[in-house]
């Protein structure tokens, strides 16, 4: 039994060189992620898209049971712990909720159930698990995370003190605070839209200020990530050199 | 186990088990075969969703 079970991993996990089952099932677990996107491309649905979320979410659903079945032989311990553990990581949530959308076609639209059909977007992080590229991104992202969450703060304390002291000084401007954290999110990322834009010297000083120091604020996380992932590259270079 | 000329397994006995290579076999088809499928759905969607 744990044979069969130690089978049906090797099969859903990326596939091994020389595997034919395996290979054949991640073809058709890589197509069905990427053509259940295509109704989020569509103005109006159609019999097709009707079709895919019925084809799509049953390939899914198969995927998502044949990945908790073996969760024990993933988490390498058995008890009903390992499907718990299988159940809340991050990935077996994505594939939950990717089979979650299916349900708004036999609900009424007008109901909360309609925004269901916009988690079908989550389908695209299961492609994730086919590309070792970015299996290496995700764990370079994962090995970084405090450093990330430290960047996030410092960039969220910095728009809200941005958003105060420009709503401070410009109140004319700003019908409430969100907008004021709308107008220190567009400046600090220099995307500027110029919807608002200040009109008093100070309120322009600073724009200035804050735009200057959110480029560098803004620069952090692609920095950490880019040194992470080239230290893992280095690392797996001088694995097989040696 | 070894594998044969014509790719089937022998067993030791020397009974012939091409069981395994029927199910992988098996199991191909039906993943290639819902793969059409999906790319012949989101193909037609395609084209019909645009018009």
């Amino acid at each position: 039994m744990y044979e069969f079970k130690r089978r049906v991993y090797e099969v859903i996990e990326v596939s091994s060189i020389g595997d034919k089952s395996s290979r054949a099932y991640d073809v058709l677990m890589t197509t069905a992620i990427i053509v259940s996107l295509i109704p989020m491309t569509l103005k109006k649905d159609n019999i097709f898209t009707f079709w895919i979320e019925i084809v799509g979410t049953l390939v899914f659903v198969i995927d998502y049971c044949a990945r908790v079945y073996t969760a024990d032989y993933k988490m390498g311990y058995k008890s009903y712990k390992a499907y718990i553990a299988y159940i809340l990581t991050p990935l077996a949530i994505f594939d939950f909720l990717a089979i979650l959308p299916v349900i708004y076609l036999f609900t009424p639209v007008s109901s909360m159930i309609g925004l269901l059909r916009l988690f079908r977007a989550f389908r695209a992080v299961k492609l994730v698990r086919y590309s070792k590229t970015m299996v290496i991104i995700a764990n370079v992202i994962r090995k970084v995370k405090k450093q990330l969450m430290a960047v996030l703060l410092l960039i969220t304390v910095y728009i809200f003190m941005s958003a105060m002291l420009i709503f401070q000084l410009e109140p004319a401007l700003f019908d409430n605070f969100f907008d004021a954290l709308y107008w220190a999110t567009i400046s600090i990322t220099t995307i500027g839209y110029g919807d608002i834009s200040p009109t008093t010297d100070v309120g322009r000083f600073i724009t200035m200020i804050s735009a200057l120091v959110g480029v560098a604020v803004i620069a952090l996380p692609s920095g950490i990530i880019t040194a992470a992932y080239m230290n893992e590259i280095n690392k797996k270079k001088s694995k097989y050199e040696l | 186990m070894r594998k044969s000329k014509d790719n089937k397994l022998i067993d030791d006995s020397g009974i012939h088990m091409d069981f395994k290579e029927r199910q992988i076999f098996t199991f191909v088809t039906l993943c290639r075969i819902f793969t059409v499928i999906l790319m012949f759905l989101g193909l037609c969607a395609l084209i019909y969703g645009n018009i």
